[in-house]
């Protein structure tokens, strides 16, 4: 426990909202070490993205802990979370539209260093340079605009905004969702050739498994604002527990031709977060459901390789 | 059931914008038979969607411009036809799915009216048969029928999207054109309307064009495959042809630039540099800067089809090695 980098404990988002309150992570534990990457993975609406953003209090949580080398983060000060930020990074979806317009890369990227108050203009100017060569963006570019850049660019300015302050922590909030398949490959090359050199740990969110099965070393499955599986990236494709993560896992298109699977079509949408069902949250989809996942909610127990929330595996 | 319905021969379309030309089709020649389903690949700007809207003479009338070419359907240039008889042949004839079902449908419309609308606009039915008609569709597409008063905001996103199935399948259109229609959808909701467009092209038979970045989406679904690049197709053939012995350098690197979800890879092989920029394409082959095979010949002669087999084509110098001739 004590080991890891991060360790997250009973963290719960809810927003008010007219019709009640949306429950958008609802009670989620897990831990990440050192170098390691953590695949967040789910369907829109299912809290990843809040999960990741909580963390960093960018929206505060409404309960729970995060501890960081030991510290809880949620109980900093002003001060010391104006620090501590420049270790806990994060790098935005879009790239086109978490980049200022009016600003250059070189302003985009100097911007993170000066609000820390580190070094003067000309240290500045070289560290943005030293963090450009290292996220591949030729020195040409330095007085380049956001909209002269294409898609795989920006994304590069936005990892090189998050890294200059040396993180040893990154949210990673679906960064190649965005772009071309050429491109992503190109970006994930680069985030893990990072990792090796640097030793960072990522948070990965995304909703494709085969771009998080490629980077992650542990994934974790949301489903309605809960964790309902989380094990080693091996062992989840290998043999998934959960009747969501399975679901899931069959309905990915596989670019390869006479692949025999049994595809497992859900029925009906996701339930909405704002009053969720009682029991367990996908009883409503699922195909094993019974009298049991009604009334009880099912835990995140152990259950061989892996954890898993479900009745079924206990 | 081999009979050609669509034959796209040599089109080239041209944007204008500040002055440049924009080359966004190049020399584009393609078929599609009846009931047959032909899958459209390329990144972004390879021409894909421009396509498309040549078929249906919906391009911008403004900036585009086709410069050449014909676009046959049952033997008709859709090109020469009048404005009027474009609009009795899009969606009678040739209907699309539009990519984003958020934005597609009239928000102030219910869906039911809006599939009757189609319905009526084509054929001459009183309102009432048309209603049941359209409560038909819904039922088709897995719709209740008791929904056909509400408004698109009260649907989910596959849901949407079902409903611009049903509109565009309303008419019973010969050919139908699929503009990334699971893009905007989660892997489960994209795994239903895949589904559901495969049982419906089983039952009414229609020949299908589907728009698409996925390759995994055109393994579910397409029996012909056209890789896009700058505006050209590259390479053209059968699925398992285009997945199992493909030839050229670039589809090469789009296969392996998606992560293998049956294997470990420790990096992933990717091409290098970006596709070109549209005002100013490369000469010769258009692929040859990014190309790890170019040669001297790449850069200065535009590649000639090269035919693999009957069905197989490929845009390559490197795959000179045998002609239709040859082969028949």
């Amino acid at each position: 426990m004590s080991n890891s980098l991060l360790d997250v404990r009973n963290l719960k988002k809810y927003f008010p909202t007219k019709d009640g309150l949306l429950y958008a992570v609802d009670d989620i534990n897990f831990s990440l070490s050192q170098g390691e990457t953590l695949g967040l993975v789910g369907e829109s609406g299912c809290g990843k993205s809040t999960t990741g953003r909580a963390i960093l209090r960018l929206s505060e949580p409404t309960a729970g802990e995060v501890f960081y080398k030991g510290e809880n983060v949620l109980k900093c000060g002003k001060q010391r979370m104006k620090e501590l930020r420049s270790e806990l990074q994060i790098v935005f979806q879009d790239p086109y539209s978490s980049l200022n317009p009016r600003m250059s890369v070189c302003q985009l990227i100097e911007n993170s260093l000066a609000v820390n108050g580190i070094g003067d203009s000309s240290e500045r100017l070289e560290r943005v340079k030293e963090i450009m060569a290292v996220v591949g963006l030729e020195q040409r570019l330095l007085n380049s605009y956001p909209h002269e850049l294409d898609g795989g660019r920006r994304q590069r300015v936005g990892i090189a905004r998050a890294l200059v302050l040396n993180p040893s922590f990154i949210v990673m909030d679906e960064p190649v969702s965005a772009l071309d398949v050429c491109i992503q490959a190109q970006i994930l090359n680069l985030l893990m050739k990072l990792q090796d050199e640097k030793g960072y740990a990522y948070l990965f969110i995304s909703h494709n498994l085969s771009v998080v099965k490629h980077i992650s070393d542990r994934i974790a499955v949301m489903y309605l604002g809960r964790i309902v599986e989380i094990s080693n990236y091996q062992t989840l494709f290998k043999n998934p527990k959960h009747p969501y993560t399975k679901a899931l896992l069959s309905a990915i298109p596989i670019p390869k031709l006479g692949r025999k699977r049994n595809r497992i079509v859900l029925k009906g949408d996701v339930p909405s977060p704002i009053n969720p069902p009682s029991g367990c949250r996908f009883k409503g989809r699922c195909p094993y459901a019974n009298e049991r996942c009604n009334a009880e909610e099912p835990k995140l127990k152990s259950c061989g390789d892996s954890f898993v929330a479900c009745h079924l595996y206990e | 059931m081999s009979e050609v319905l669509l034959d796209i021969r040599g089109l080239s379309v041209d944007y204008r914008s500040s002055g440049k030309d924009i080359h966004a089709v190049r020399d584009l020649s393609l078929y599609v038979k009846s009931g047959e389903t032909l899958g459209l690949v390329g990144e972004t700007g390879a021409g894909k969607t421009t396509t498309a809207l040549s078929i249906l003479g919906i391009l911008p009338e403004v900036s585009a411009r086709v410069r050449k070419g014909e676009v046959l359907f049952c033997d008709d240039d859709l090109l020469l036809k009048k404005a009027k008889e474009m609009r009795s042949i899009r969606g009678q004839d040739i209907a699309m799915i539009f990519q984003d079902p958020m934005t597609s449908l009239d928000p102030v419309m219910t869906v039911g009216s809006q599939i009757v609308e189609m319905i009526r606009l084509h054929s001459a039915v009183s309102k009432k048969e048309a209603r049941s008609i359209a409560e038909g569709m819904l039922e088709l597409v897995g719709i209740k029928k008791e929904r056909f008063d509400d408004y698109p905001h009260q649907f989910s996103g596959g849901m949407k999207q079902r409903v611009g199935i049903a509109i565009a399948l309303s008419c019973n259109p010969k050919l139908l054109i699929a503009d990334e229609p699971t893009t905007a959808l989660d892997v489960t909701i994209q795994a239903q309307v895949l589904e559901l467009m495969k049982d419906l092209k089983r039952k009414y038979d229609t020949a299908l064009i589907l728009i698409t970045h996925d390759l995994g989406v055109v393994a579910e679904i397409c029996s012909k495959v056209a890789i896009m690049y700058a505006g050209e197709i590259i390479e053209y053939g059968t699925v398992e042809e285009v997945f199992n012995n493909h030839r050229h350098p670039y589809t090469d690197g789009l296969f392996n630039s998606i992560p293998d979800i049956d294997s470990d890879q420790s990096q992933l092989s990717v091409i290098e540099g970006l596709a070109p920029d549209p005002t100013n394409i490369p000469t010769g082959c258009s692929f040859h800067p990014r190309c790890p095979y170019a040669m001297e010949q790449c850069s200065e002669e535009v590649p000639p089809v090269f035919y693999v087999n009957d069905s197989h084509y490929v845009r390559c110098h490197k795959c000179g090695f045998t002609t239709k001739e040859a082969v028949e």
